[in-house]
């Protein structure tokens, strides 16, 4: 038997009374006047002297009526095995994806998400099965279902622990959408590879485990057409002290700083931040600490002076999560390129190309570009006069300033005279037509820079592609002459000694103000740098890089060994698994943590489901509706049994018969008394 | 008590008393004689013991007993608590009609009686007089029945201590249910003012023996305060604490040579009566002897 409200048992306590009532001895309310109570003091009630009680008939009657009266406040009801306490059915498909990202790493995330992830395993039934997958920036199975359903029911369990045990938090990003669509597949693919089950529809659930941070990446979700019958249930852990900032390096790819400038870094409060003050100091260096001051939820700007050597690690003190406390920094050496010019011009003649094309190269902290006339040079731009004979430079541009220009290129490319003019039929012309493929013009593909519109050009050259065999227009006029032109060179033809291979690019105007504002433009300097890049000169290497980042080529050509701030060498796939400073031979690189990652306020749920995930309730709120069902149950079966009815009408029956007895007995007591 | 006119209660009370006094050895309340003392300038040349002067041819006064001068205040308590009766008549009945039958007995002496009755203030104040008529009003002061919710006799002996300024007698009527820290001080100036005092504590006798056997909500007749008292559990702490409370009054009537009687109010009014007389002849042998002792030193 079960009671519907077991606190009404308490009432029960009641039949102390009676007793107590029995022990007393009869009092009376009469009141007897006296001269003084100075010689007296109160005397309390007192209990017979005989420990033996009157009336236990009577005593009885009054204890059973109250026992009964409290009993049926407390609305008894007989507890019938119900239907729904008992599984049915097959089990459901659990994927436990589990948060491994670097913010995990703070306070004992990893033990919470460790223990609420056994405990889903352990709640599992036999029926049920189970995969496990963790994420970071990407998700990695642990635990296929597959393994799960080989594994023989008892072990599988201690499998899915096992398995657990293997994970650890990493330093990378987090990328909860791809996580939450990994899951989704595995979930998936179960459900067609798995035995048919043709009478119930399986219920599938992922349980994320998870700080859910702002700074997870959700892209993939939206409009992602979630499958009927999932449901995510979000197990959200949370920090004791939420208190964390961050820094990270601004303008690491800043091209025109120079090399000694103050670095710009950016302190980042987390918005459910406790803190204020921060102090930076580069690690090992003597200098007093800076000390700043960041709101929660904003960021500041610092510059700060740079490491004393050429790279560093910068710490910032005064939070609660170390984490995210440190800042790598490797400085880049400057590269030296060198681009040829050939041509009889004045290096300050405003009126020509060269003017500008020394400007068009500004130094930077990264690379500085040299114009000499070394026939070597990657890169080589030729005015219309010069001796191409010579030349054996892999890019050469060809800059015609005159229609006169037309015998250089016969003799670069060893072709017979070819017929050019100048064009003279319009006021002046546009770039019409420019093939954005092609990667000297890729840059410019994006709609926000392709238009070339505001760039006249006053003069320009009417030569015919269809002269030189493989020409390829890279861009027209918008009267349709060629404006920019490009032939491969093959090795051994014309000048170009054997064995070296490469390519002309024909100008059919100048970017100097007699003949364009192409050199005025915004797009000249872009231009020159693709040119730069499609003559395959080595850009300078950026040495900053995330956690999960890939390395370049020139670092990760095999022929560098990578060794880790210890000195210790690595694998190169494991190069940019931590943080810290690199050396790839004798060329340091720094790895940071990804900036995203240090935004640990937790994100609402909310989010989650406006992007259209069937978040599911909570273990916690599950159980709260376990038990309201519960109580709903023990409601209805107490409704329809009505046992307190006949318990009241039983406290009628013996109140009847004590009033019956004390009647009988007061009357006794009158008769015997004079 | 029967008989509700006071005066002619206390008159068969006196006349009952002179009937039995004829065979009492204790007899003559005339003008006495009471000590010799020598003549000096500036006493009355009438009091001059010619006789003596005869014989001895030295001046002696002969000194008598300021006996028909005699003052007596009768102080009765007149306080709530005094009308607590368990018999037919309360104890301030009783009270009412011991002062009646001592001021008829002294009046018919043709001694000056006056009256002070109090509560926790005094009510009624008459000088001690001896005049044809004032009797009467005595009578008709002690009728007025009690009002009091408190009793403060220190008041009453004050007032006495302040007022009469010529020894006299002064006879305290009372339950004395009251704390009785400075009772003893008062009592002292009125002995130190010559004045001679009686103490009548005038009692229930349930209060005596506390001859309750029910338990109940005992009220208190002055404060009107309620204590559950089971009286079998209480009996033996309250004869306890009452007979404490006695021995004090006796002690104190006893320091200050007050004499003191406790009267049950079953008991007749002429053994009260009796009392008083007895006291006074104490009090009167006591005196003489020392008077004796002083002459005998000059």
């Amino acid at each position: 038997m079960s009671f519907l409200a077991p606190l009404f048992l308490a009432g029960a306590a009641a039949i102390v009374l009676p007793i107590l009532f029995h022990l007393i001895r009869k009092t009376t309310h009469e009141k007897t006047i006296f001269s003084s109570l100075m010689f007296l003091l109160p005397t309390p009630p007192k209990v017979t002297r005989r420990s033996r009680l009157d009336q236990i008939l009577l005593l009885l009657l009054r204890c059973a009526v109250l026992c009964l009266l409290a009993v049926g406040f407390a609305r008894p009801y007989l507890v019938r095995p119900s239907a729904a306490a008992t599984p049915r059915g097959p089990g459901k498909k659990v994927i436990v994806l589990v948060d491994t990202s670097a913010s995990m790493r703070r306070e004992n995330l990893w033990p919470q998400a460790r223990e609420r992830a056994t405990e889903v395993f352990q709640a599992l039934g036999p029926a049920d099965e189970a995969g496990l997958i963790g994420f970071d920036d990407s998700p990695k199975q642990i635990l296929a279902i597959e393994e799960w359903r080989r594994a023989a029911i008892p072990e599988r369990r201690a499998l899915a622990l096992a398995r657990l045990e293997t994970l650890s938090p990493s330093w990378r990003g987090t990328h909860l959408g791809s996580a939450l669509l990994a899951a989704v597949d595995a979930l998936e693919e179960v459900g067609l590879a798995g035995t048919p089950r043709p009478t119930l529809e399986v219920r599938r659930e992922i349980v994320l485990i998870t700080d859910l941070q702002q700074g997870s990446r959700l892209d993939g979700l939206q409009g992602f057409e979630w499958p009927k019958g999932l449901t995510v249930r979000v197990e959200a852990l949370k920090v004791r002290r939420p208190s964390n900032a961050a820094i990270q390096l601004v303008e690491a790819r800043d091209e025109t700083a120079a090399a000694d400038a103050t670095r710009r870094i950016r302190v980042i409060n987390s918005s459910d931040s406790k803190k204020e003050q921060f102090k930076l100091t580069w690690v090992g260096a003597t200098n007093a600490p800076v000390e700043t001051y960041v709101p929660p939820g904003q960021s500041r700007m610092l510059q700060f002076p740079p490491a004393i050597s050429a790279h560093g690690q910068l710490a910032l003190i005064g939070d609660d999560e170390d984490f995210d406390n440190h800042l790598y920094w490797a400085g880049t050496p400057q590269a030296q390129i060198n681009v040829a010019y050939f041509g009889s011009e004045a290096e300050n003649d405003t009126a020509r190309p060269l003017f500008y094309l020394k400007r068009g190269f500004q130094q930077t902290a990264r690379q500085s570009v040299q114009i000499t006339n070394v026939t070597s040079a990657p890169l080589c731009f030729i005015s219309d006069t010069a001796d191409a004979t010579q030349l054996t430079n892999p890019t050469i541009v060809l800059v015609m300033k005159s229609a006169a220009a037309a015998t250089t290129i016969s003799k670069l490319l060893n072709l017979p005279q070819l017929s050019c003019e100048e064009a003279t039929d319009q006021k002046y012309s546009l770039l019409g037509d420019i093939d954005f493929t092609h990667p000297l013009f890729k840059p410019f593909a994006d709609p926000r820079f392709s238009d070339f519109t505001k760039i006249h050009f006053w003069k320009h050259r009417r030569l015919d592609a269809q002269q030189i065999p493989n020409a390829r227009v890279l861009a027209r006029f918008d009267q349709g002459d060629p404006a920019l032109i490009e032939v491969p060179i093959a090795p051994g033809e014309g000048t170009r000694p054997t064995g070296r291979a490469g390519r002309l690019l024909i100008l059919t105007s100048g970017w100097h103000p007699a003949d364009s504002q192409l050199a005025l433009s915004s797009k000249f300097v872009p231009l020159l740098y693709s040119l730069l890049e499609y003559s395959s000169i080595q850009r300078p290497l950026h040495l900053q890089f995330e956690v999960g980042e890939t390395l370049p080529a020139e670092i990760q050509n095999g022929e560098l060994k990578i060794k880790n701030s210890e000195g210790v060498e690595i694998a190169t796939d494991k190069a940019t698994d931590a943080p810290g400073i690199y050396a790839a031979g004798a060329l340091p690189f720094a790895v940071n943590l990804g900036g995203l990652e240090s935004k640990t306020a937790p994100m609402a749920i909310d989010e989650l489901q406006q992007l259209g995930v069937p978040i599911g309730a909570s273990s916690r709120a599950q159980t709260i509706s376990r038990a309201r069902e519960q109580k709903f149950q023990a409601a209805e079966a107490e409704n329809q049994q009505k046992l307190w009815r006949w318990l009241i009408l039983g406290a009628l029956a013996f109140l009847l018969a004590e009033t019956f007895l004390a009647g009988r007995v007061t009357a006794r007591a009158s008769a015997t008394s004079p | 008590m029967a008989i509700k006119n006071l005066e002619l209660r206390a008159r068969i009370v006196v006349e009952g008393f002179w009937k039995g006094i004829h065979r009492s050895p204790y007899h003559g309340f005339s003008v006495e004689f009471s000590e010799y003392r020598q003549y000096t300038p500036g006493d009355d040349p009438r009091y001059l013991d010619w006789r003596l002067y005869a014989r001895s041819d030295r001046y002696y006064i002969k000194k008598f007993e300021d006996e028909t001068n005699l003052r007596c205040f009768l102080l009765v308590d007149n306080s709530r608590s005094m009308t607590y009766g368990s018999l037919a008549w309360t104890k301030a009945q009783y009270a009412h009609t011991l002062a009646a039958t001592l001021a008829y007995f002294l009046n018919r002496q043709g001694d000056a009686v006056g009256l002070l009755t109090f509560d926790e203030i005094i009510r009624e104040y008459l000088p001690a007089r001896n005049r044809p008529g004032h009797l009467r009003q005595l009578m008709l002061l002690l009728e007025k029945p009690a009002a009091g919710a408190g009793t403060d006799i220190n008041a009453a002996l004050n007032r006495i201590v302040d007022v009469v300024r010529r020894r006299g007698l002064v006879v305290l009527i009372s339950d004395l249910l009251t704390p009785l820290e400075s009772l003893e001080k008062n009592l002292r100036a009125l002995a130190a003012s010559g004045h001679d005092i009686i103490l009548f504590r005038v009692l229930d006798p349930s209060e005596l023996k506390f001859t309750f056997d029910k338990a109940s909500l005992f009220e208190d007749v002055e404060s009107r305060r309620g204590l559950y008292i089971d009286p079998e559990a209480a009996r033996r702490d309250y004869l306890k604490r009452f007979d404490a409370h006695n021995a004090a009054v006796q002690t104190i009537a006893d320091k200050i040579g007050a004499s003191y009687s406790q009267l049950g109010t079953e008991r007749p009014l002429e053994t009260a009566l009796f009392d008083f007389l007895r006291a006074r002849m104490e009090r009167r042998k006591r005196s003489r002897r020392s008077g004796a002792i002083v002459t005998r030193g000059e």
